[in-house]
């Protein structure tokens, strides 16, 4: 289940910040450039150190082409990574991450760890977490995130479980999300299936009411049942317009891909 | 008169073949979704479409033949316009699908404009064809669509406005304005070249 790397939470943070980037049509080209001819169908991704870099600093490029690194967000989320650790001169850290980290204090660790976890940096996220208020709904919500990007679900249900009978209200549709995130990764659909249709007429963020109704979407679809995923994913995309939802582009994407095959090596999962 | 009525409901009127349609038929296409009213008038069948709505030609072909094999809808009188949009499944590539069609539209000496507005579920894509002058599905010879939608809703789209990638990464408009930035802010280019979408 995938819509590509682009619709990708923590690669299009990484890429905003870190990157400055370029969608190139190529059939607009008169001549083959980095080796591809115009119109070259499969797609790929090339990381270019920009013009005028230091005397002495070595023009790099990368293209990335095998579309089994190309369409899959973890790993294109890595490339992007290591293209910034083999350039040290050219990673520019958000002002506000510079800031917190010169501040010694809960809320600061908690915002840092949140943007952290945004760029999908969680142990680095989860250390911070630890040494905030361990007492806080919010580092307790933010805790579950990194454990469950980590796949490691019962330790993000504990953290969740330290809420159980004090979830502040504006925390609550948080919480609720990500215990239906943990029940739909780890395949527990029926679970994750009563817990979303609590919650889609929910007056929600439209972030949460998008990605709710994309992974109700899943489910009908790992049900078998590929017109209700469709009507689902019609309704959220209705709802939460995809200019403005990546949950909805990507639902978007994947109603009018259904159909199409994928490679058998490509990593198909979430 | 044939061809499209622009009033504040979308209107066409398309001709009959064969035997007159019995009312009952009448009645039930009335209740097909984003019909707002159908009219038979002798060989004539005049659809009005709930704004903002589309009919499907394939849902009124259906309905017809389960209640007839004696009447149909006279396809190629169908008109070419704005308004008339054509359902391709473009498998696996709207590339590949979009570029014969192209070559195919743009030998027709009464072609004005064709343009891609839509993709829809499952790899099909929604075009329109407008000519210089009124003409009608019977110049086109044979097409590969699936189904024709009588709609309003690409009003004011020229062409698709979706293109795969864009997800929510701030693309550059023109790569010449991205290699000034990543020079001038001293950061990598991240490009991703595909063939259109």
């Amino acid at each position: 289940m995938r819509t590509g790397p682009f619709s990708d939470a923590a690669v299009v943070n990484i890429i905003n910040r870190y990157f400055v980037a370029y969608h190139m049509d190529n059939t607009t080209w008169s001549e083959p450039r980095y080796g591809f001819v115009p119109g070259q169908e499969h797609a790929y991704i090339i990381m270019e150190t920009p013009e005028g870099i230091e005397p002495g600093v070595e023009k790099d490029l990368v293209i990335l082409d095998r579309l089994g690194i190309v369409l899959d967000p973890k790993k294109v989320r890595l490339e992007l990574l290591g293209f910034l650790d083999k350039h040290p001169e050219l990673y520019h850290p958000l002002e506000e991450m510079v800031r917190l980290r010169s501040e010694d204090n809960p809320q600061s660790r908690l915002r840092l760890a949140e943007l952290l976890l945004d760029e999908g940096q969680t142990a680095e996220a989860l250390a911070l977490i630890d040494r905030s208020d361990s007492l806080s709904a919010a580092s307790a919500v933010m805790k579950a995130r990194a454990h469950r990007m980590d796949a490691d679900y019962t330790e993000a249900a504990a953290a969740l479980d330290t809420l159980a009978h004090n979830t502040p209200d504006k925390l609550a549709g948080d919480v609720k999300m990500e215990r239906i995130r943990i029940a739909f990764e780890q395949n527990q659909d029926d679970e994750a299936a009563a817990l979303l249709d609590t919650f889609l007429d929910r007056n929600v963020l439209p972030a949460l009411g998008a990605e709710a109704h994309w992974l109700r979407g899943w489910l009908h679809y790992r049900a078998g049942h590929e017109e209700r995923a469709i009507d689902t994913w019609s309704q959220g995309i209705e709802r939460y317009p995809p200019a403005k939802a990546l949950f909805s582009q990507k639902a978007y994407f994947t109603s009018i891909r259904l159909n199409w095959e994928l490679p058998d090596n490509v990593d198909q999962t979430y | 008169m044939l061809g499209v009525l622009l009033a504040a409901a979308l209107a066409i009127e398309i001709p009959l073949l064969g035997a007159p349609l019995a009312l009952e038929v009448v009645q039930e296409l009335n209740l097909l979704p984003g019909v707002e009213r159908i009219e038979v008038e002798g060989d004539l069948l005049r659809l009005t479409v709930v704004p903002g709505r589309a009919v499907r030609y394939a849902d009124i072909t259906r309905t017809i033949r389960s209640h007839t094999v004696a009447t149909e809808l006279d396809v190629d009188q169908i008109p070419l316009g704005r308004q008339t949009i054509f359902q391709m499944d473009a498998g696996q590539c709207f590339h590949c699908a979009s570029a014969p069609l192209a070559k195919r539209l743009e030998r027709k000496p009464w072609l004005a404009t064709w343009s891609v507005v839509g993709y829809a579920p499952k790899g099909r894509m929604h075009f329109r064809i407008e000519p210089k002058e009124p003409t009608t599905l019977e110049a086109l010879g044979r097409l590969p669509f699936e189904d024709v939608l009588f709609t309003d809703q690409y009003d004011g789209i020229e062409e698709v406005q979706y293109d795969w990638p864009t997800g929510g990464v701030h693309w550059k408009a023109t790569e010449e304005e991205a290699r000034e930035e990543a020079a001038r802010l001293k950061k990598p280019l991240m490009l991703f070249p595909t063939a259109g979408t």
